[in-house]
């Protein structure tokens, strides 16, 4: 794969800078392969994860292997193809309707860019297709419409093709993973070493982003005493890679799970037991004090190998006869419900009431389509006592909406929850202290239900919401009832992206296991999906449809990469030779198995109503569950993806001649 | 990429229609589901300034079925239909099978078999858009000087793609082409001129307007296979349609006709020769797979690599010949 081999080899001394003015070009660096430290060239940026003392983990080994794994870069496709309206206002103003996942980053972004103030600039967020990560940096879309319509005083809208949204834009980063773990003779972790080459393309993107994120969840679901974690972001002559659905996270998870199942099949231990012991558990005592507050992981691997029928299918032989065999593979992370560190990592609400009753949340989240301005207003609808239909959200319009940082990290519902959350009860304080007053009783005694507030050991006194609503009215308070909320993570420092030394990334921390069944033709090389199982700790589902749409869309995501996706680059010219839908192959509904979702509800402490997250989480199951389980199918491991016939058909091969040879 | 300024006739019959062909001359193209003429316009890599419609020439849209004449089909038909339709289900399964292998549904409900068989060839070089070819030099399909799936052959190796040729030509299938004033009926395998830049032998203002199969023969067994990646969407990486005639002692009449493997469906004319002297024995699907080998040529212009698109391509005749053999049933 030449993209990847090439990311190494930009690292080495005397490679080409791909950007000869700047000034850290180099760094010390361990390059693949290579056991000394030496300047690594092209590298901008480098993260070091470390707990506990990996050298001596080791040597507290039974058994240790080390594996390398590479990944290729898949696409966003987006249903909505990059696009933004620039219009000018003589008053000196200019608005942009962007199809952003980050309306107030890209307010400070073309503040900077176009050189003006903040509050010169309105960004609005329209309703948008899709974005999985794609849509949350400035393009030259936004600079420039808003640019051309400031220079001709007249709207500019600006379209990408399907090419240039599908290959000019980011890309999941391809990575080349070196892991070494050392088990105990009873498969318990005493220690792991990863050592991560990430190709970020020709300019940084996401560069510091994805390697912390790649570190901290380079353990995670597992308990692990000693960890010593390198991740290099390289700059190559391609395509800029950036956050695609996982960020990072799909990638070191893809070599971990898979490199757990040879652990257990070496020590002959169930991979669904090899998981079980080293799972993370609510409360534990975390080597480098990360906190799980909430974590049902353990109940999420039982599930999910009960559901999926494990023990019936795995390692049975009468599966393996014939041409066409099944096996069954699980896949496990955990994963971030919002990061706390990044500098404004906070979300504003204001919920209005007025005299017309119905409630209006003011929201800067960015819903682009996995359904936000849904559970936001369900969160409103449950806190005030009122139906999900009486509430009318406005949403990611700088000028309109308090601050909030948009949405990626999985963090919208968490953040945006919260502060929605706080919003509604501070309006809903406001209410039922008028009510209190009118009907002579305690504010601590009133519930809120379906549209009524009534008190709690005598229901028949009660009020309708309208009724409270005129109640604050006629009292002489102000009106509309404004209740306004602020939600952010206390963290050290607020201006920056620390990640170094201990503690958490995340308030709270989604886990899940995931098993796939496949079906591998031996003559063909050819794999297929039978059903996906996934068993989902994400707090607590607020919305059961919207979580079911986000682990499909996930597992459809996941299966892509690890079967079909592929840009197919030209070695000349460095173009996708596949840039169309019809060459850049991804799932379609014909090609998507059964799915079936389990929830374990764990009611995280901090998440509005228990919530964690859902978006992302289930991105990081897909590709090991299947390399696995065709494993299990046809007894060989695959370590790059994708996964297309010819590699398992030579695989096959390979294993043929070893056996025939007499080794096994 | 918006469609360029284009003027739009709908000729309601085929008198019409051969009128306005005519008329305008290379001016013009066809348009019948568009699914592969749209494409191009917007990739500018056909240019033309006339589309002429045939969704209202009625009189080229219709399966008729005769126990003596065969099979005829109306060029228009849509693909949809023909894998709708009970009788060719009954008499040439294998036809619906390559019809049903096209694309995805929405191709099979727009796309018509006419359609289908005059599909253009295809390359990775050339199904791009304007702004991503113009990075490298002119290839031949497009006026140029090279090829670049092949850059050491001074041909242009476009594959041809459509599901339905293989199968047809096995079938034995003549086609009708009409042009003002004329027309004539030749072999449907004449129609390809195995030239990627100029695939179909077309005069100018001739059109295809009827496709004819002959009468099933008795113990007619036939199947098509198609690699692809996906379930749908998907164009072949390799197509093999066979057609086979069986009596008591083995198979007595092999038609083999690959797809995707050269700029036009390959008759493999060797595997015909050698059932048709040799007879039926042991050890001869071996040999036919080799004819196979031999005759088809897959080029690096799509997915999939050319090696293993050569060894599928050695299995799927293996797999049809098994498929169609009564004694493996």
């Amino acid at each position: 794969m030449p993209e990847l081999s090439k990311s190494i080899l930009v690292m080495e001394p005397g490679a080409p800078l791909i950007h000869e003015e700047w000034v850290h070009n180099s760094q010390k660096a361990k390059i693949y392969g290579k056991d000394e430290e030496k300047v690594a060239n092209n590298v901008s940026a480098f993260f070091r994860k470390e707990f506990g003392n990996a050298e001596q983990g080791f040597a507290q080994a039974d058994y240790i292997r080390e594996d390398t794994f590479r990944t290729q870069s898949i696409g966003h496709a987006p249903l909505e193809p990059h696009a933004a309206i620039g219009q000018w206002d003589p008053s000196g103003k200019v608005t942009v309707w962007s199809n952003t996942q980050i309306p107030f980053y890209l307010r400070r972004n073309l503040a900077i860019t176009l050189d003006m103030d903040e509050s010169k600039i309105r960004v609005i967020k329209p309703y948008v297709g899709g974005g999985f990560g794609g849509k949350l940096e400035l393009f030259a879309k936004d600079f420039c419409a808003a640019w051309l319509a400031m220079k001709t005083g007249r709207p500019v809208k600006i379209v990408y093709t399907r090419e240039e949204s599908l290959t000019n834009t980011r890309g999941r980063h391809p990575a080349t993973i070196t892991l070494k773990s050392g088990v105990k003779k009873d498969g318990r972790y005493t220690a792991q070493q990863f050592h991560m080459i990430l190709d970020g393309g020709a300019y940084n993107s996401t560069a510091p982003i994805v390697v912390i994120l790649a570190g901290y969840f380079s353990s995670l679901p597992y308990l692990i005493p000693n960890l010593k974690f390198d991740a290099y972001h390289v700059y190559t002559n391609k395509q800029i890679n950036g956050a695609l659905r996982g960020h990072g996270v799909p990638q070191v998870k893809f070599a971990a799970e898979v490199q757990l199942d040879k652990i257990a099949t070496e020590l002959g231990i169930d991979p669904v037991d090899i998981r079980l012991i080293n799972a993370l558990k609510t409360g534990v005592d975390h080597p480098a004090k990360m906190t799980f507050k909430s974590c049902g992981f353990s109940e999420t691997i039982a599930n999910c190998a009960k559901l999926s029928n494990w023990k019936a299918i795995r390692g049975h032989q009468e599966n393996k006869q014939g041409d066409i065999v099944r096996g069954i593979g699980m896949g496990c992370s955990g994963m971030f419900s919002g990061v706390n560190n990044l500098a404004q990592a906070g979300a504003g609400a204001i919920v209005k009431i007025d005299r017309d009753c119905a409630v209006t949340l003011l929201s800067g989240a960015a819903d682009i389509g996995q359904g936000a301005e849904s559970v936001l207003a369900q969160i409103v609808a449950e806190e005030l006592g009122v139906e999900l239909e009486d509430i009318r959200v406005t949403a990611g319009d700088t000028e309109l909406t308090p601050h909030d940082i948009g949405t990626f990290a999985s963090g919208v519902t968490f953040r945006a929850g919260n502060a929605a959350l706080l919003a509604a009860r501070d309006a809903k304080n406001k209410i039922h202290k008028a009510v209190a007053k009118k009907l002579g009783v305690a504010v601590e005694d009133l519930v809120a239900k379906h549209r009524k507030i009534y008190v709690k050991d005598n229901p028949e006194k009660e009020l309708s919401f309208e009724k409270a609503v005129w109640a604050v009215q006629y009292s002489g308070e102000n009106m509309p009832v404004v209740g306004s909320g602020y939600f952010r993570i206390p963290v050290k420092d607020m201006t920056s992206l620390r990640a170094e030394g201990d503690g958490d990334i995340s308030a709270a921390y989604s886990f899940g296991s995931q098993v796939a069944e496949v079906e591998v033709n031996k003559r063909t090389g050819e794999v297929k999906i039978i059903r996906v199982t996934t068993s989902h700790d994400a707090g607590v589902p607020l919305n059961p449809l919207t979580v079911e749409g986000q682990v499909e869309g996930a597992i459809a995501c996941g299966l892509g990469q690890v079967l079909y996706e592929d840009f197919e680059w030209d070695r000349t010219t460095g173009q996708a030779k596949a840039a169309t839908f019809m060459d850049y192959k991804m799932m379609t509904s014909t090609d998507i198995p059964e799915m079936l979702l389990d929830h374990v509800i764990t009611h995280d402490p901090v998440g509005p109503f228990g919530a964690k997250e859902c978006g992302e989480g289930a991105t990081a199951f897909t590709i090991p569950a299947v390399v696995n389980a065709i494993y299990d199918a046809v007894g060989i491991w695959i370590h790059e993806l994708p996964v297309t016939p010819e590699k398992v058909l030579k695989a096959l091969e390979e294993k043929g001649k070893n056996e025939q040879g007499g080794n096994v | 990429m918006l469609l360029p300024s284009i003027t739009y006739r709908q000729p309601a019959t085929t008198g019409e229609l051969l009128d306005l062909l005519q008329e305008f001359g290379d001016k013009a193209a066809v348009i019948a589901g568009g699914s592969d003429l749209i494409v191009q316009l917007k990739n500018n890599t056909a240019s033309v300034s006339h589309l002429i419609d045939l969704g209202a020439v009625q009189e080229l849209n219709y399966i008729q079925y005769d126990r003596q004449e065969g099979l005829k089909i109306g060029a228009a038909t849509t693909l949809l239909e023909i894998i709708r339709n009970k009788t060719i289900k009954e008499h040439y399964p294998a036809l619906v099978q390559a019809a049903d292998a096209v694309g995805a549904f929405q191709h099979q409900a727009m796309g018509t078999i006419g359609g289908n068989l005059c599909l253009n060839t295809r390359c990775w070089y050339f199904n791009q858009s304007a702004s991503w070819r113009k990075s490298r030099e002119t290839c031949f399909k497009m006026g140029g000087n090279k090829c670049h799936a092949m850059p050491k052959s001074p041909n242009c190796h476009a594959s041809y793609c459509g599901d339905t040729a293989g199968m047809l030509i096995a079938y034995g299938a003549t086609v009708t082409l009409e042009k003002k004033g004329s027309s004539r009926t030749i072999n449907l395998e004449e129609l390809y001129s195995g030239d990627g830049k100029a695939p179909h032998r077309l005069q100018p203002g001739e059109i295809l307007t009827e496709i004819r199969v002959p009468a099933p023969e008795p113990e007619q067994r036939s199947i098509y296979l198609k690699l692809r990646q996906r379930n749908a969407i998907d164009f072949p990486e390799v197509g093999v349609a066979l057609n086979t005639v069986w009596n008591g002692k083995g198979c007595s009449k092999l038609r083999l006709v690959l797809t995707a493997v050269a700029p036009r469906p390959v008759v493999v004319t060797e595997a015909e020769a050698i059932v048709r002297t040799r007879g039926w024995d042991a050890g001869i699907e071996a040999e036919i797979s080799e004819a196979a080998l031999k005759a088809g040529k897959p080029v690096p212009n799509m997915a999939g690599s050319v090696s293993y698109r050569k060894k599928m391509l050695g299995m799927m005749t293996q797999q049809a010949i098994d498929a169609v053999n009564p004694a493996k049933q």
